[in-house]
């Protein structure tokens, strides 16, 4: 019963620092009821004399000088590349799925229009080894154009980004 | 994380100077009395903090997820301080039971110097909602209410993840104690 108490009031005073007589008795006779007390005491001492204090200035310009350096890398280094590799991706694996189902168009001889159809008998007639590869999006033919596609847009998308970007310091990572 | 913390991590990842000033500022002090407390050596305290600050500057990014900047900074803290611990204390000395040379009122003062050690490392085995619940209330210095609107709960769970945290914390000791 006393317990059970002492547990209600360490739950309605998470800052108590101080018992009453009943309770300091009850501590001294529960060891659980203690260990309770002791712990609670140890964390109440850092909610007492909460004095202003502050770093030096010295470490504080010190600290200002080095984020002012890495909030740009920050930026540069993993922002920047992980963005441009997101989109790189992105486009590649778009670009070969249509270049696929494009093939795949062409092989099944799916275009109406005379014109159209005669480009794509040209196409078929002369790189059917790729198309048929390309048609199964497995092939290594697909799997080199996604790399290719891949690599252009990174580089292109990396180096114009790096053009538009406002920190002109991009290059010094 | 409460609206404060949000916007000033946000406008400190875009690079905004005052950002960074203004989070030393609101965290300085309170990480300063917390090391001191800690450790009682001024010039220590002041390097922890400085080292705590060094950290946040690499580790920002990673902040997404916690509950207010206050709550990863002192995780940093504690990190810092069982590194310390245990590079710089000497290992834990087990006092023989059949010594009778080592009076109960030794071993008493030894036991109360170490348990701040070990509720430092407990505090690293709690559920996330329990160890940010005492780190906001005391290591930060917030009222109830405060955490509440940091924790996004209401009064009465406040007051719930702290009393946990303790009972959970002299169940950790004791475990520690009996060798579990
Ligand atoms: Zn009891």
């Amino acid at each position: 019963m006393e317990c059970e108490k002492f547990e209600k009031f360490i739950f309605e005073n998470p800052e108590a620092t101080t018992l009453n007589g009943q309770f300091s008795q009850h501590i001294k006779e529960c060891e659980k009821c203690e260990k309770l007390w002791e712990i609670q005491n140890e964390f109440a001492e850092f909610r007492l004399d909460q004095s202003k204090i502050n770093l030096p200035l010295k470490t504080k310009s010190y600290l200002l000088r080095i984020a002012k350096n890495r909030s740009f890398e920050k930026f540069s280094r993993i922002e920047f590349i992980e963005d441009t590799f997101i989109f790189a991706i992105v486009v590649s694996t778009v670009l070969t799925g249509i270049v696929a189902s494009f093939y795949q168009i062409v092989l099944n001889g799916g275009m109406q229009n005379r014109y159209i159809k005669m480009l794509f008998d040209f196409i078929k007639d002369n790189f059917s080894n790729f198309a048929t590869s390309f048609s199964s999006l497995l092939g290594k033919e697909s799997f080199v154009f996604l790399i290719s596609v891949f690599l252009i847009t990174f580089s292109l998308s990396f180096f114009f980004r790096v053009l538009n970007s406002e920190k002109k310091n991009i290059f010094s990572f | 994380m409460v609206k404060d913390d949000e916007s000033l991590l946000k406008e400190y990842l875009k690079g905004d100077e005052k950002a960074f000033s203004m989070i030393i500022e609101k965290y300085e002090g309170k990480l300063l009395n917390f090391f001191y407390k800690m450790c009682r050596d001024g010039e220590l305290a002041k390097d922890f903090t400085q080292e705590v600050f060094l950290r946040f500057i690499n580790g920002a990014k990673n902040l997404r997820g916690e509950s207010s900047i206050g709550t990863w900074l002192f995780r940093v803290a504690t990190n810092i301080l069982i590194d310390h611990k245990r590079k710089f204390n000497p290992p834990k000395i087990d006092i023989d039971e059949s010594d009778a040379s080592v009076s109960s009122k030794a071993e008493y003062l030894i036991e109360k110097r170490e348990l701040k050690d070990e509720i430092l490392k407990a505090i690293k085995k709690l559920p996330d909602a329990q160890q940010n619940a005492l780190m906001l209330f005391y290591y930060e210095g917030n009222s109830l209410e405060e955490i509440g609107k940091i924790l996004n709960c209401s009064l009465q769970n406040v007051k719930n993840h702290l009393f946990r945290a303790k009972i959970n914390l002299a169940q950790i000791l004791k475990e520690g104690k009996n060798g579990v």
